[in-house]
């Protein structure tokens, strides 16, 4: 244990000397504080359109029941930072688990610890256990960040059960990143040449983090033009929901294909825990999760399933030099 | 000196090829032309659909004044939308990735010292590598301009007139302008940072500045929805915040111009052809690589990763 707790703290001092990953960290704090600033002064721009679409409606004699107004909800100003976290966040992730193995494997210093009395569980162990409590650092530093910002603007705490909610999303966030870091770190020890670890993983970070997701939310009809489809239809949700059980097939590719990227799954439970999907807005943990169980899992099984590969790939490396 | 250049750029046209790197992005970036072509058709057929459906059930229920299909007079490029989003995100990083090996490949095998001990200056050399850079890009476009055309033609079930020809051709000669100004950054980044990893992330995080931190304050959408091709038609936000801060990003907004450019182009819903933001990153970084090479130390040690 002793041993791991050494190794765990050396990954943790040296990461923060890195230079890149304090580049990164900067970067996503100050994206996180725009995100914010922009959500803040949007707001009156959201109120404005509510209005306008309200008079529309009401001076057609129609319906408003379908219009819902806009709020400066703290959690839901939230939606940028999430943003940032699943594209920053995950390279974030890359890097530190790019720099665990990059800086001993580069200098064949791996041959060297494995002559002493540690064992590969221990470096392997120590290294995620490093990591991971910098993580935990980089989205507590985040979060309070986020915090101070989100009270200086709407003027409101976090309720017991907001704080709840935020903190599920941290442990989310914290599951996230690690995969990416895990990934990186099983490609590092894979690759000979370490500068093609970390292209492979930008090519794997691209098509989970942007190309998949992006693919899914292309391909659904609603997203065809600003607005919505259906809004620009006039159609309520049930009347929405009637039209696409006839495009149920469809429909599960779709989702099928959102679902291959873990990114997907972060970003729904995410939302769903903070209130961005109205569908959840102000509703109960227990109500959440019987919804968003499956993505909970399935955020938990990409971690678990790259933590155990990372173990396995460590165990059976080959060190020796040429 | 124009031999000298042509010899560095075929020479980097070559082993570029080579790498088994930029064959997986390469593969990467064909394969979503073709895909491209696919989503849009598929997205088209099902949407149809879906008005049809839309428009059975309302008049079931009674509804008489029922809105016109929005999808009704689309253009047979439109189906193509998904490219733009595709040039910005794997283009890009195939131009970071591209820019940045033509340079830390010489760099890691110390051939520097050999090369510049020959009469060959640093501008022939960055010259010449920009040559076999570009050479390389407008290769991998060419095919995808190719794809798309074909494609195109087969799933509209005739060829391609002449007008929508051109307008594609120009979209991918814009495209080819906007994947070599990240290649440049990868370029100047590989030329400025002692660390291989920081010369690549660098650029990254450069890219996503670009392509989603300054787009987000220009229109207040956020960073994933600005992937979806319908963000270009979003209202931007008028109030006195957003324009003084969209004067300020909009002339380094060259992402958003870039789908501007493309959506004119492909949808020709709308004539926008914004193309000084473009010039003037092409210009910054051509002339960053220049003087990065001016200040390149030859002899300075390497870092380890």
């Amino acid at each position: 244990m002793q041993r791991i707790i050494t190794i765990a703290k050396k990954e943790y001092l040296d990461a923060i000397k890195n230079k890149l990953f304090l580049v990164l960290l900067v970067f996503l704090l100050v994206l996180t504080v725009t995100s914010l600033v922009v959500v803040t002064f949007d707001f009156p721009n959201k109120v404005m359109e509510y209005n306008k679409a309200l008079k529309v409606l009401q001076n057609a004699g129609r319906s408003t029941a379908a219009l819902r107004a806009p709020e400066l909800a703290p959690l839901k100003m939230l939606r940028g930072v999430i943003d940032y976290l699943e594209i920053i966040g995950a390279i974030i992730g890359i890097i530190l688990g790019y720099l665990s193995i990059a800086k001993e494997k580069g200098r064949n210093v791996l041959q060297l610890i494995l002559s002493r009395p540690v064992s590969r569980f221990d470096i392997t162990s120590g290294k995620v256990v490093g990591n991971s409590l910098l993580v935990l650092s980089v989205l507590a530093g985040t979060t309070v960040a986020t915090y101070l910002i989100m009270w200086y603007v709407s003027g409101q705490s976090l309720s017991l059960v907001e704080m709840e909610k935020l903190g599920l999303v941290y442990i989310a966030s914290y599951l996230y990143i690690m995969f990416f870091f895990c990934l990186t770190s099983v490609l590092a020890l894979k690759f000979k040449t370490l500068p093609n670890a970390l292209i492979v993983s930008l090519v794997i970070w691209l098509a989970f983090v942007l190309i998949i997701p992006q693919v899914g939310d292309t391909m659904d009809p609603d997203n065809q033009i600003p607005g919505g489809f259906f809004t620009s239809m006039n159609l309520t949700k049930p009347q929405e929901e009637r039209v696409m059980a006839k495009f149920s097939t469809y429909e599960k590719v779709r989702n099928a294909l959102e679902e291959s990227s873990i990114t997907k799954h972060y970003e729904r439970l995410s939302f769903a825990l903070l209130g961005i999907k109205n569908k959840y807005d102000k509703k109960p943990l227990g109500a959440i999760f019987k919804d968003m169980w499956p993505d909970s899992v399935w955020v938990l099984l990409f971690f678990s399933a790259m933590l155990i590969t990372e173990y396995i790939v460590f165990r059976k490396s080959n060190f020796m030099l040429a | 000196m124009f031999s000298t250049i042509k010899i560095i750029a075929t020479g980097e046209f070559r082993s570029l090829l080579r790498q088994k790197t930029f064959s997986l992005l390469l593969t990467v970036f064909l394969f979503m032309s073709v895909f491209s072509a696919y989503i849009g058709l598929s997205t088209k057929t099902t949407i149809n659909n879906v008005y049809n459906e839309t428009v059975k059930q309302m008049v079931a229920a009674g509804v008489k004044n029922i809105p016109t299909n929005p999808f009704l007079n689309a253009k047979p490029l439109a189906i193509l939308n998904n490219m733009v989003v595709y040039i910005l995100v794997i283009g890009a990083l195939l131009g970071i990735v591209v820019g940045y090996s033509a340079f830390i490949r010489e760099r890691k095998a110390g051939v520097f010292k050999i090369l510049f001990s020959k009469p060959i200056s640093k501008y022939e050399f960055i010259l010449g590598k920009m040559a076999g850079t570009l050479l390389t890009m407008a290769l991998v476009v060419a095919v995808s301009f190719v794809i798309s055309l074909v494609s195109t033609s087969v799933v509209s079930s005739h060829i391609l007139s002449l007008s929508d020809t051109v307008r594609l051709l120009l979209f991918y000669a814009f495209s080819l302008g906007y994947i070599f100004v990240f290649s440049m950054i990868g370029l100047f980044f590989a030329a400025y940072s002692r660390s291989e990893s920081l010369a690549l992330l660098a650029p990254v995080v450069v890219w996503i500045l670009i392509s989603f931190a300054i787009p987000q304050l220009n229109s207040a959408v956020g960073p994933t929805a600005l992937l979806n091709p319908t963000s270009s038609q979003a209202k931007l936000p008028q109030s006195q915040f957003f324009t003084t801060v969209r004067a300020i990003v909009h002339p380094f907004s060259i992402s958003e111009d870039f789908k501007s450019v493309g959506r004119s182009l492909l949808q020709g819903d709308i004539s926008s052809y914004p193309v000084l933001s473009l010039l003037m990153y092409l210009t910054a970084t051509t002339g960053g690589c220049f003087y990065i090479m001016k200040k390149y130390d030859v002899c300075a040690p390497e870092s380890d990763t």
